[in-house]
């Protein structure tokens, strides 16, 4: 898969009175990390929801690849190449590890193309692979509900990965993992890049951020606030003053850290 | 025209009740109990055995809504309770409720010995009022009168009392409830069996006006009650009033203009539209489904 | 193939497989999390297209039960679409009421013979036809349950959201489980047609439901062996009863309903059961490993 841009306009998502998203506009450029940071309650789990087809924009456009898939359902979305984790996961819980990645291979599981994989590896491998390079080894067999949260979200990171994805977006994957675990994944992250993919990482974590992005929007109240390269992120403002708690200068952006 | 208006109002009433029943029972513990139809059976039963024992008929009433609702509340404590605490998957539930239904219902089969019995309607008032060119059977005016009462009755409790408004909080969340010291259990236990009693009275004021009663009579209403919350929206109390009231005067219409057969199918076909076009009902709230 | 039966026997036999089939049709819309309640009113209009296209247009059997199975599915197509948005119980509600419209508007025309039924129709369905019937059935659904469409299925009745996100276009599979389910459905009612020289309306009732509704929730969701082996164990179970007082239907099958949806809510075939056995299946290369990484796994 080659790697797909996003284009987002003018996009939008009332709920109610609320503004969830409120006008955000960005491009990302193909095969390159972006972050996007901001507190809870920012918009930005609703923001990958309205990229990926799980809800539908009040206004504005979403762009992948150059195709607008503006309100279209999850699995169109998905069939161009888009996979995604969820902040509170989403796996089959009564199923296997190695039978939730596998179901991520589902558009490219077809018999024809098993007897000849366009890169040489049959279904089976391809999860055995994701296994091993996700660290799941020991578990494979084991149903997912009785795993502990950190390897449960490792084994939501190989679904999406099982896709052979061009655009792979992952909602806080490292949330309950420790610095090693989340090392793990970022070196993960950048391979995944490495092969061709575009990849877009909603996280709390500033430090892993800072390491693996290229570039990281910021977030609040909805509205895009920020747009900078992740070695300058800590000096916005905007940053400092929803995780530092630093007085605002400007009106505009309001509040702490620990908003609900 | 006016005439069937006023049946098809009388006999609407009765269905909110029915849908009141029903939609107690969803709002409160979201389950959808087929086993609701046996609760109207043997309601009704009990109310005919009464009466056939010679007990004044409003005592006789009094009894079948006592036996409706202490049904449900039976039902409710063994199955539908231990299959809560095992947080069984709602089809699981249903598909109980519709074994529990089978159950109940070859049992009332076996001890009627599948004969259809009069049902006592003479000791019921039997005239009739002449307002103008319209007639108004005295028992209809008492399943309106009764069917008023109740539906007042139960907005009346939901509204000022401290159990009612405990119910609706439960309704609502019932995490909130408990913090709020509410003692959820009971709530449910009144709740089921308020909603068995409503079904008992609601089966005694039809099949007096029909005069018949059968162990598969109830089973009937209970399309009606489905189609009754579907059509106002479950969860809805006005839902359930507006629901039966257009279901009841649709029924009446179908029957003096299309055909008596299809007033079966009015109740089934009701639901269908209903799901089609607005499933969330006249007071639902819309539920977003977007895979 | 079955002479050595006396023709009771085989007649028993025919319609144990009927109803063996009509579980079946609600494992197939049930594998992707479809509660249909509307199998019975499939199988009505299955039996009576069937049937009348035989009588009065004088097709032959084959081709009549092939037309009458391939009209419901039809039917289930066309309303499907209207009721599958639907989630869960309003889904299963929807189609309990598809279900009885069917068997209700039948019940009401002139030109089906209304509530008496239609009577004549040449048994030509025996046992062998049946038997033979079913078991290309289940090899389909075996090879459906191994392909890469048997899993998304699967996916979907754990989790709707998870199977849309890798890219399983659910309204169509759902679209087309449920359709599966009536042509299966229909199918099963055209057969019975054909075995028995009269069909009427009666016949498709509440009581039947519950009957392949009970076999098919024992059996679960997970495989369609499940289902047979309840609906031939219950069914053979019944024939032995003999003919039994409702109540005791009543219990047995109400009952086995309730117990069984409260003790084991996936049926007696789940997932897990399911890879035990073959697990266990002597001479599988992977059997022992299998168990071992299993029970490696439990220790972490």
């Amino acid at each position: 898969m080659t790697a797909a841009g996003v284009e987002v306009e003018h996009l939008s998502r009332r709920f109610g009175g609320v503004l969830a998203v409120d006008d955000v506009s960005f491009a990302i450029e193909p095969g390159t990390i972006t972050g996007i940071i901001g507190p809870n309650g920012a918009g930005k789990t609703t923001l990958l929801n309205l990229i990926t087809g799980f809800a539908v924009p009040t206004s504005g456009h979403v762009r992948i690849g150059g195709r607008d898939l503006t309100g279209k359902r999850p699995y169109v979305v998905a069939r161009t190449g888009v996979a995604r984790t969820y902040q509170n996961l989403l796996l089959l819980e009564d199923e296997t590890v190695t039978e939730n990645i596998r179901i991520g291979r589902h558009l490219v599981d077809r018999r024809r193309l098993r007897r000849h994989p366009a890169d040489g590896r049959r279904p089976a491998q391809v999860v055995a692979g994701l296994v091993e390079e996700l660290g799941l080894a020991e578990v494979a067999a084991a149903p997912v509900a009785s795993l502990p949260y950190g390897l449960r979200r490792r084994v939501e990171i190989a679904r999406a990965l099982a896709t052979n994805p061009a655009l792979l977006i992952l909602d806080e994957p490292t949330a309950g993992m420790t610095r090693d675990e989340s090392d793990d994944i970022a070196s993960v992250v950048r391979q995944v890049r490495d092969r061709g993919c575009t990849v877009l990482l909603v996280e709390h974590n500033i430090r892993l951020v800072t390491v693996i992005c290229d570039e990281v929007l910021v977030l609040n109240w909805g509205r895009l606030i920020g747009r900078e390269t992740a070695a300058k992120v800590w000096e916005l403002d905007a940053v400092q003053v929803a995780y530092l708690g630093k007085k605002p200068k400007d009106s505009e952006v309001g509040g702490s850290a620990d908003r609900e | 025209m006016l005439q069937q208006t006023i049946n098809g109002i009388a006999l609407g009433a009765t269905y909110a009740l029915l849908g009141l029943g029903v939609t107690l029972i969803w709002g409160v513990l979201r389950v959808m109990n087929f086993a609701f139809g046996q609760f109207i059976t043997w309601g009704a039963f009990g109310c005919l055995v009464a009466i056939e024992d010679g007990i004044p008929v409003w005592l006789s009433v009094l009894i079948g809504m006592a036996v409706g609702g202490l049904l449900a509340v039976i039902v409710d404590a063994t199955v539908i309770a231990y299959m809560r605490r095992r947080r069984s998957s709602e089809f699981a539930l249903v598909v109980a409720t519709i074994g529990v239904s089978y159950l109940l219902s070859s049992i009332a089969q076996d001890r009627t010995a599948s004969q259809i019995r009069t049902f006592p309607s003479q000791d019921f008032p039997d005239g009739v009022i002449n307002l103008g060119s319209v007639q108004i059977p005295e028992l209809q005016l008492m399943s309106l009168a009764i069917a008023a009462v109740m539906m007042v009755g139960l907005a009346l409790w939901l509204n000022t009392t401290k159990s009612g408004r405990a119910l609706r909080t439960v309704s609502w969340s019932v995490p909130t409830a408990e913090l709020l010291g509410v003692r959820s259990k009971s709530i449910f236990a009144i709740a089921v069996f308020i909603s068995g009693a409503l079904a008992a009275i609601a089966g005694i004021c039809i099949f007096a006006e029909t005069a018949s009663i059968s162990y598969s009579s109830g089973d009937a209403l209970l399309v009606v009650a489905f189609a009754v919350i579907v059509l106002g929206g479950m969860g809805s109390v006005a839902g359930a009033v507006v629901g039966g009231l257009v279901l009841g005067l649709a029924q009446v219409y179908t029957t003096a203009y299309i055909s008596n057969n299809f007033s079966q199918a009015v109740g089934y076909i009701a639901i269908l539209l209903i799901l089609i076009v607005r499933p969330s009902g006249i007071f639902g709230s819309q539920e977003e489904q977007r895979v | 193939m079955f002479n050595w039966l006396d023709p009771y026997s085989q007649f028993v036999g025919v319609s144990l497989l009927v109803n063996v089939l009509l579980v079946l049709s609600l494992f197939v819309a049930f594998q992707c999390g479809v509660l249909s309640l509307a199998s019975v009113g499939f199988a009505a209009d299955g039996a009576y297209t069937s049937a009348l296209l035989n009588i009065k247009e004088g097709w032959p059997p084959a081709l009549s039960i092939a037309a009458g199975a391939l009209a419901a599915g039809l039917l289930a197509l066309v309303f499907g679409r209207l009721i599958l948005h639907l989630r869960g119980i309003y889904l299963a509600l929807g189609s309990f009421a598809l279900g009885q419209v069917c068997v209700l508007i039948i019940a009401n025309m002139s030109f089906t013979g209304g509530n008496e039924g239609i009577i004549g129709i040449p048994t030509t369905v025996g046992l062998t036809t049946a038997a033979v019937v079913v078991v290309v059935l289940c090899a389909l659904l075996q090879i459906l349950h191994q392909s890469r469409i048997g899993r998304a299925l699967r996916a979907m009745r754990l989790d709707d959201r998870v199977a849309a996100g890798v890219g399983v276009n659910t309204p169509a599979y759902r679209a087309w489980a449920f359709a599966a389910s009536g042509v299966i459905a229909g199918l099963a009612g055209a057969l019975g047609a054909f075995s028995t020289v009269t069909i009427s309306p009666g016949q498709y009732d509440f009581t039947l439901l519950v009957q392949i509704l009970a076999m098919a929730m024992i059996g679960g969701a997970y495989h369609w062996s499940g289902g047979v082996i309840a609906a031939l164990v219950i069914g053979i179970i019944q024939q032995d009863l003999g003919q039994v007082a409702p109540l005791v239907q009543g219990l047995l099958y109400g009952g086995l309903l309730v117990v069984v949806m409260m003790l084991l809510p996936e049926g007696i075939i789940d997932r897990r059961g399911f890879r035990w056995v073959q697990g266990h299946w002597p001479g599988r290369p992977g059997a022992s490993q299998a168990m071992a990484s299993l029970q490696s796994a439990g220790r972490s």
